[in-house]
């Protein structure tokens, strides 16, 4: 089987510093491959890279076989692929349920049926925030909390809350830049299950994440780069073992205290 | 159900209250509010949603009070077809200016609309004809008094018209702004980044707002011609670019009332001042205002209470503030 997303051979440099020198990798649907490696190593540059964000100075990133280059983020989106964000992207002033609300998207009904109030509006309306709540529950949000702005939620909702808002797009591959940052800890297993759970349902996963111990709860396969490169990849036990992860700066052993670099 | 009866009877009575009540020149003054706040609420879907800090707004206005005075003076239509062409002419318009306008941003994008501006003003000015029809120069033109059935309208029925085209201004902008595409425009003000990641693609839909919000300000630009009677070139005034901006910001975005109160705010409180012999007040009380808004509410007076609305809920809901971010949260 062909894979689902194809990175080959992607390079981007900013004035003098290289970001990406050459990255190549593949996702398979049902999938969920960590990326890791140390702050500043380029993960979020090639996940901008990969959804449009960023035009590539080289290489060529691929879905389903057919090659997204020159594309911008909202043709990459349509095509099937949905992201959150390192640093939360939110819309501040929408409660939860109508951020999830956007991305079900436009279509139910044209702009003249809202202003004339019809019947195609009513309906329409009544089918995305019913999907909204559908997704926000799936999450694991507390539908007490559903007509709250961003702003008045705790962190860890907000990134539950954009993880929700990228499923609503019921993407062909789903990419997590640093989905458990700033989170509880007591957090993290049910995270972990979600992604699985994702991942079960046939959706191709990329996690970036630097929690080693979270990393293994999700991933079967790890992609390790470093100032640009990728410079290992595979299953967990072909390798690397987690000391040497951690002992080489790849990856955090737990959640707290300065980053290993 | 019963909002909607509520609404009914308001718009009733805000329609009929101020012929019994007020005098001529009040009532004047109250429908030229109303034409400002049309043109304000086209203002506050382009500047308050897309970030787009047009100045532009002066020269839809003009085109849509020269369109008016033009078709019912050399194609003898009647007020409504004039005030619907003013509509056509602006959406054109704003078609023209809004290619442009998509490419540059803020500054570079007020100058350049403030030049078109001006332009407009020195041309209608100087140009005494157009496609064989006056356009009077700074003499201005006169505006047909607009008439029902070849009966000229009064004051009380031009209010009537003005009223309801203010009514349907505001249930248009309500509508579209508690839909889908109001979220889209709410996004795209607060993550432009993030609605694209979400599969909208942004050049349409601030395309869709410029067109709309031009045709607006060209409908209150018809509606002031055959309030005046006359016009000339100072319709194309860049300050009034600048007012309508202020009423926008004043009331503030996401509030279907918030331009109507930055409305009434900036034309009839310095009349009331006036009147009252607190003239040089008047303009004082207005940067005042001015500030105060920005300063306590700088997202308009409407969101400033649904924030505190929100603050109130969350507090009782108590979600539990355990988990803070463990680390600086850089890149993304
Ligand atoms: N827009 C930009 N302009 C200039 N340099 C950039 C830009 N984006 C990234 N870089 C540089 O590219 C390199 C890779 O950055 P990137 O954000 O991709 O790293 P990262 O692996 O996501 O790190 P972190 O773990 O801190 O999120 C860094 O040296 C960064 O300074
Ligand atoms: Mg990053």
């Amino acid at each position: 089987m062909a894979d689902l997303l194809e990175v080959v051979e992607v390079r981007k440099s900013y004035g003098g510093v290289q970001a990406l020198k050459s990255v190549s990798f593949s996702l398979a649907a049902g999938e969920v491959v960590a990326l890791m490696g140390p702050n500043g190593a380029g993960k979020t540059t090639l996940v901008n890279v990969i959804c449009g964000h960023t035009r590539p100075d080289g290489g060529v990133v691929r879905l389903d076989g057919r090659s997204l280059a020159g594309m911008g983020p909202a043709r990459v989106a349509r095509l099937g692929i949905a992201r959150t964000f390192q640093n939360l992207c939110l819309f501040d002033h929408l409660t939860a349920v109508e951020n999830v609300a956007v991305a079900v998207g436009l279509g139910a009904y044209r702009v003249s049926d809202a202003i004339l109030r019809r019947w195609a509006f009513r309906a329409g309306e009544a089918d995305i925030l019913g999907r909204a709540e559908k997704v926000l529950d799936a999450v694991g949000f507390p539908p007490e909390a559903r007509d709250l702005t961003p702003p008045m939620l705790p962190y860890g909702l907000r990134k539950r809350l954009e993880l929700a808002r990228a499923l609503a797009r019921n993407p062909k591959v789903l990419v997590l830049d640093e989905p458990v940052a700033g989170m509880n800890r007591e957090e993290w297993p049910a995270i972990a299950g979600l992604i699985r759970a994702v991942a079960a349902s046939g959706v191709g996963v990329l996690v970036i994440e630097h929690h080693w111990p979270f990393v293994q709860q999700v991933g079967q396969r790890g992609v390790f780069m470093a100032h640009g490169s990728v410079i290992a990849q595979g299953c967990w036990s072909e390798i690397l073992s987690p000391r040497e992860v951690v002992g080489r700066g790849l990856g955090r052993a737990d959640g707290v205290g300065a980053p290993v670099l | 159900m019963k909002g909607r009866l509520g609404r009914v009877l308001v718009g009733i009575l805000g329609l009929v209250l101020p012929l019994g009540v007020f005098n001529r020149y009040v009532l004047y003054l109250v429908s030229l509010a109303l034409v400002y706040y049309m043109a304000a609420a086209g203002t506050d879907l382009l500047v308050g949603y897309t970030d787009q800090l047009s100045l532009a707004g002066a020269a839809f206005f003009g085109l849509g009070a020269y369109t008016v005075a033009l078709g019912s003076g050399l194609l003898h239509q009647s007020w409504a077809e004039g005030v619907l062409a003013a509509a056509a002419v602006g959406a054109m318009g704003g078609m023209v200016l809004g290619l442009p306008a998509l490419r540059v941003q803020h500054l570079s994008l007020g100058v350049s609309t403030l030049a078109g501006v001006v332009v407009l003003n020195t041309w209608f000015n100087a140009s005494p004809s157009f496609l064989g029809g006056s356009l009077g120069g700074s003499q201005g033109l006169v505006v047909p008094a607009p008439t029902i059935g070849g009966h000229p309208l009064s004051s009380r029925w031009l209010w009537a018209g003005i009223y309801g085209s203010a009514a349907a201004v505001w249930a248009v902008e309500r509508n579209l702004i508690r839909s889908q595409y109001g979220r889209i425009l709410w996004a795209l003000k607060d993550s432009p980044l993030a609605l694209e990641s979400l599969g909208t693609a942004l050049a349409p839909v601030k395309m869709g707002v410029f067109v709309f919000s031009s045709a607006l300000i060209a409908v209150a630009g018809a509606w002031y011609g055959l309030l005046s009677g006359t016009i000339d070139p100072t319709v194309f005034d860049p300050n009034l670019s600048i007012t309508l901006i202020a009423m926008a910001v004043i009331g503030g975005s996401g509030w279907e009332m918030g331009p109507l109160v930055g409305a009434l705010f900036v034309t009839v409180l310095p009349q009331v001042f006036a009147l009252m012999g607190f003239g040089p007040w008047a303009n004082l009380s207005y940067a005042i205002a001015f500030f105060l808004t920005l300063r306590w509410a700088p997202e308009g007076l409407g969101r400033r209470w649904s924030r505190a609305w929100q603050t109130w809920r969350a507090a009782r809901i108590r979600l539990g503030r355990r988990d803070v971010g463990g680390r600086p949260l850089g890149g993304g």
